[in-house]
């Protein structure tokens, strides 16, 4: 702690944050304006909808596990929007969810998000509790529990969609060994690849996040995964700007703006600048 | 008016903590670090209440099981029987080395956990197996970087074929970290659009009410 009213090695970040925040406000502007907002659809996202109706023909329920991660992760409460839409529909179906939980804190919000998307589909009195059950905060303990959940219940369907460690692979293969359909996500870089090899569909990174917005329909959240894409051109021209401008000084070509400008680049993106 | 202000409450509640949260990371001032201390102090009982609500959780749900007599209902005797077991000698005799809870912990949980994850190796085999098939070109691709990468982490082949070490070394530190990076950039945006949607009040699934 100290006396100073600002962090001045923070800055590059909050210049970021604020053209983000700018490019946020303006895209959610414009959906409530009802401006044009297209996005690529998400392979993964529309699988969703067959695969709910998979478990619905197959009179079975369907697994969500909402990953490791904790409520104060990002990704947990993009897998809980993605859970809200999922158990809807398969309330609208006569199809259970069956959510097992892994930190205290998802359990109870878990378990509410479930019970609001029954009250959605007008099947309140079909919500059990004991389907959104709270396991333990073991992994290892958990991917048995939950396998254990896949195999007797026999699960058509299997989502594990969040943040996920090394129990991911015991998890997916457990429930590809089953022949249910599965649909993975993970921000988990290390993760991903055993996503990839044992579910027929995946949510890479960020798709999760694009996923959670686009579940609900209507234009505020579709501007913010229109924002986060212009803020990764603006990335991308700078990654550009500075891999030219080196190549130009590697090469004696070029060296501009009193000394460099690959290293005023790449010292703005460092803060080393100020 | 009530029912209006109960609604919006939370809203207000996460936009005012959430801003200050986001603010404080550019004040190193005490004006600002001192409160934020407190408020992640906070934290600390509210953990302590969330997981007596999951005992009770667990205990409510596995005891309705024993009393309806519902499908596997004596695991859920076993169930509360090792909890009741674990809570009275944890209690009674301490956690500390040595102490019955924390032999039970050593001796009993620790080899099961062990035996899950024991349980990777054969998964990774099968996994891999399912993956390393060349039906299309990016499996190829995956195939044959992967087959590379495995073989340059063998001794005898690392000093047999000199190449290889290079190949592999040249596979981890270029693609596979620009493409962890793009993955991660993708992820930070994200998770920024997130946090921003919950402070705006945009999210409302984590708060909807039915009704609402």
């Amino acid at each position: 702690m100290g006396d100073e009213w600002f962090d001045a090695s923070r800055t590059t970040h909050l210049i970021a944050l604020v053209v983000f925040s700018g490019l946020f406000l303006f895209f959610v502007w414009k959906g409530r304006k009802g401006g044009s907002l297209y996005i690529r659809p998400i392979d993964a996202l529309v699988q969703m909808e067959d695969a709910v109706g998979r478990a619905a023909e197959m009179g079975k329920p369907m697994v969500y596990a909402p990953g490791l991660g904790s409520l104060t992760d990002p990704v947990t409460v993009a897998s809980l929007n993605i859970l809200s839409k999922v158990s809807e529909k398969g309330a609208r179906l006569h199809t259970r969810t069956l959510v097992p939980n892994y930190g205290p804190l998802t359990w109870p919000v878990a378990q509410e998000v479930v019970r609001q998307a029954y009250a959605r589909a007008g099947k309140s009195a079909s919500f059990n509790p004991d389907d959104v059950p709270y396991f333990t905060s073991r992994s290892f303990t958990y991917a048995a529990a939950t396998a254990g959940m896949m195999q007797r219940e026999k699960s058509a369907t299997n989502f594990f969609i969040g943040h996920f460690y090394s129990e991911s692979l015991i998890l997916a293969e457990t429930g590809a060994a089953s022949g249910a359909l599965q649909i993975g996500g993970t921000d988990s870089v290390e993760q991903l690849p055993f996503f990839i090899t044992t579910c027929d569909k995946v949510l890479i990174g960020e798709e999760i996040f694009a996923a959670s917005a686009l579940v609900v329909d209507d234009p505020v959240s579709r501007s913010v995964v229109k924002a986060s894409d212009w803020f990764k051109v603006a990335i991308l021209i700078l990654f550009v700007l500075g891999i030219a401008a080196a190549l130009l000084e590697a090469l004696g070509v070029v060296d501009a703006f009193g000394g460099s400008l690959s290293s005023g680049i790449r010292g703005f993106s460092s803060g080393e600048w100020l | 008016m009530k029912d209006k202000i109960a609604y919006r409450l939370p809203y207000v509640v996460m936009a005012v903590l959430g801003l200050f949260m986001l603010v404080q990371y550019y004040i190193p001032h005490s004006a600002v670090q001192t409160p934020k201390a407190l408020l992640l102090q906070w934290k600390q009982p509210l953990n302590g209440f969330i997981i007596l609500l999951a005992i009770l959780g667990i205990a409510t749900a596995h005891i309705r099981k024993v009393y309806r007599q519902e499908r596997r209902w004596g695991y859920s005797i076993i169930t509360l029987v090792s909890m009741a077991a674990m809570i009275f000698m944890g209690f009674v005799f301490g956690v500390q080395d040595g102490t019955v809870f924390s032999d039970w912990f050593k001796y009993l949980i620790s080899p099961i956990e062990a035996t899950m994850f024991s349980l990777l190796a054969f998964f990774v085999g099968s996994a891999a197996f399912r993956a390393f098939r060349a039906r299309s070109v990016s499996a190829t691709v995956l195939l044959v970087s992967a087959t590379l990468v495995m073989l340059a982490l063998i001794p005898v082949v690392a000093q047999h074929i000199p190449l290889i070490s290079d190949v592999s070394e040249f596979i981890l530190k270029y693609p596979n970290t620009a493409a962890k990076r793009a993955i991660l950039i993708g992820v930070s945006l994200g998770a920024i659009s997130v946090a921003l949607k919950t402070i705006f009040g945009i999210d409302k699934t984590l708060l909807e009410r039915e009704g609402r």
